[in-house]
């Protein structure tokens, strides 16, 4: 409890004053009224109008390795989808199983979920489901159980990394958790719940779906190879790309933290895509990729980590981890319990970003009770898996969810909310109930 | 400033090659089109009333798969490039067919900007410069003409 109430507006109690600051700027971020990233940025300044925090201590809140590793993955990824890199593996797999419509809705799962564990959950759709929509037009199919399917698959793959969801980057950035520590605990308990989905899928749909061979012929016509485009750009980034996976593996032995092997690779790839051009087809090239960066995204964790810092400092979060200690009286299996289904429920409800911001501290300050931080790690995976579970559960529990009803209004292609979580809460829960298992039998 | 009358679009003008009506379809428009080698079509209603204009990208966007042609400007990565589709001529003509009785209401563009018969010549030339080659001009919401790339360069270039 770093503020005095002295230098606090009025002399208010820096915990009520915080706790205000705090609920109005998530209530408004979960009504939408206005973009996220202004009202972060507006709660993140009130903080400090406030005397909550001071300039400094605001900017010591925000957490630059996370913020790094997301400028830096979303530079490589801008830079490496102009390539078409990512509709040649959609096409190959497609014509892997011949074009059959249930071969075809379980290979994009796979290859959504693969994708999305090194790349954005929203990037992944993003690339996935446009050539998606063009193999469901040649076999005259449904699209709605592929979309279905990758939107799930988007956010179940990209549990397994350090990179492959906001949360985890949150978690992993905050924490001091490696790329490895991710793989080696939520992996395997992901490629089970990857196999269940795919399954169910096809039991609630792939099973029913055909395609005539004439219209098979069709998707086998396309020629996967001229979808690169640009054959030097794909060796670059594929390069960098492997790159950084190797630094992330090696990042304890390299001594390095994930924001710095995200924004190296980011440079070193802007400098071999752009060696060798005139400096106008530089700018021209490098305003390109800064303008593809999502700045609400990151101006919105800005503002979220200040917020949070503002409240940390008045004390709210300590207060709040006592209560939920007090409540589960100090179990851990209880607590690591609470912890998963409450990720789980809230993020299919609301953003799981500041939901997840708001617990690491909030967990933080439990390492006291439960033998110190090393002993916290079954917590975080808890969190991470209901978080990013969760958002699978209705259609405004991720990113991926909405970006994907997106695309498929704009094609005519109903995907409404009751339709979508009707089948997704339940087939979510499964999911959470299958890393309750696992999370039960390898750490509690 | 007041601007001479022969630099105005009210004497730049011309008559249409046809005007649609919101149910003509769009096989009906593809072959006034194509017979009149007109780059797009304005659509009125039984009044006159002004609705929107066809224009023929429509038309070619019509023949291939729907995605390629959804421009979705907060999300640039959504492009599909699609050099690797091998569509035959069948599949295009197929998905034009599909879209033959669709009435051209379905279809119309309602983003593309109008005249008033007072505005200048310069007006429509930023219109016409880039990717559009015909403006409609709006009176009162009744259409009244067109003015085509065609008036433009006839006048600038005193080709009668």
């Amino acid at each position: 409890m770093h503020a005095t109430s002295s230098s606090v507006l009025f002399g208010l109690s820096p915990l009520w004053l915080s706790t205000v600051v705090m609920i109005v700027t998530y209530g408004v971020i979960i009504s939408e009224r206005l973009n996220r990233s202004i009202i972060a940025l507006l709660g993140a300044m009130l903080m400090v109008m406030c005397g909550l925090l001071t300039q400094e201590q605001a900017v010591d809140g925000v957490d630059f390795n996370t913020i790094g590793l997301l400028v830096g993955m979303m530079i490589i990824v801008s830079i490496t989808r102009k390539c078409g890199i990512f509709e040649y593996l959609a096409i190959r797999s497609a014509k892997l199983v011949q074009a059959s419509p249930a071969g075809i809705l379980a290979m994009l799962a796979v290859v959504t979920a693969v994708v999305s564990a090194l790349l954005d959950n929203v990037t992944t759709v993003l690339l996935v489901v446009p050539v998606t929509l063009i193999i469901t037009e040649a076999l005259k199919v449904n699209p709605y159980p592929f979309l279905f399917s990758q939107v799930l698959a988007s956010n179940i793959g990209g549990t397994a990394t350090l990179i492959g969801d906001p949360p985890n980057i949150l978690i992993g950035g905050q924490v001091g958790l490696s790329f490895n520590d991710f793989v080696i605990h939520l992996a395997p308990v992901i490629v089970v719940i990857l196999v269940v989905h795919v399954l169910s899928i096809h039991l609630l749909w792939g099973r029913k779906m055909h395609a005539s061979a004439e219209l098979r012929a069709r998707v086998m016509a396309f020629d996967e190879t001229e979808a690169i485009t640009d054959r030097r750009l794909l060796r670059l980034a594929s390069f960098v790309l492997a790159l950084v996976i190797v630094a992330f593996v090696m990042a304890r032995t390299l001594g390095l933290d994930s924001g710095t092997i995200g924004m190296a690779g980011a440079a070193l790839l802007l400098m071999l895509d752009n060696a060798g051009k005139s400096p106008e087809e530089q700018s021209e090239n490098v305003v390109k990729v800064y303008n593809e960066v999502e700045w609400i995204t990151i101006f919105f964790f800005v503002g979220l980590f200040i917020v949070i810092a503002g409240v940390e400092h008045a004390g709210l979060l300590r207060l709040l981890a006592d209560r939920l200690l007090a409540l589960t009286g100090g179990d851990f299996t209880l607590t690591g319990t609470s912890v998963l289904w409450a990720s789980a429920v809230l993020s299919a409800i609301v953003d799981n970003i500041p939901f997840v911001a708001t617990m690491i501290p909030l967990i933080k300050s439990m390492a006291p009770a439960f033998g110190g931080p090393e002993a916290l790690l079954p917590l975080w995976w808890c969190l991470s898996l209901g978080a990013c579970l969760g958002g699978n559960g209705t259609l405004i529990g991720a990113s991926a969810n909405l970006t994907v009803a997106g695309i498929a209004e704009r094609n005519g292609i109903p995907f409404h909310f009751a339709t979508y979580t009707r089948i997704a809460f339940p087939l979510m829960l499964v999911h959470v109930a299958i890393s309750q298992i696992y999370l039960w039998w390898r750490y509690f | 400033m007041k601007h001479a009358p022969e630099s105005l679009c009210r004497s730049i003008m011309s008559e249409p090659a046809a005007v649609l009506k919101p149910d003509d379809t769009i096989a009906l428009a593809l072959r006034i089109m194509v017979e009149n080698r007109v780059p797009a079509l304005p659509i009125t209603a039984g009044d006159g009333r002004y609705i929107g204009i066809l224009p023929r990208s429509r038309l070619i966007a019509l023949a291939m798969p729907r995605v390629l042609w959804q421009d979705d400007s907060r999300h640039p990565f959504s492009r599909v490039q699609g050099g690797f589709l091998r569509d035959t001529l069948a599949t295009l003509q197929e998905r034009l067919d599909n879209a033959a009785n669709d009435p051209v209401s379905r279809h119309l563009d309602p983003d593309i900007p109008v005249l008033s018969p007072d505005e200048t010549l310069m007006d429509a030339m930023r219109y016409l410069h880039r990717q559009r080659n015909i403006v409609p001009v709006v009176d009162k919401g009744k259409l009244v003409g067109v003015v085509s790339v065609w008036d433009v360069l006839a006048r600038i270039g005193r080709i009668r």
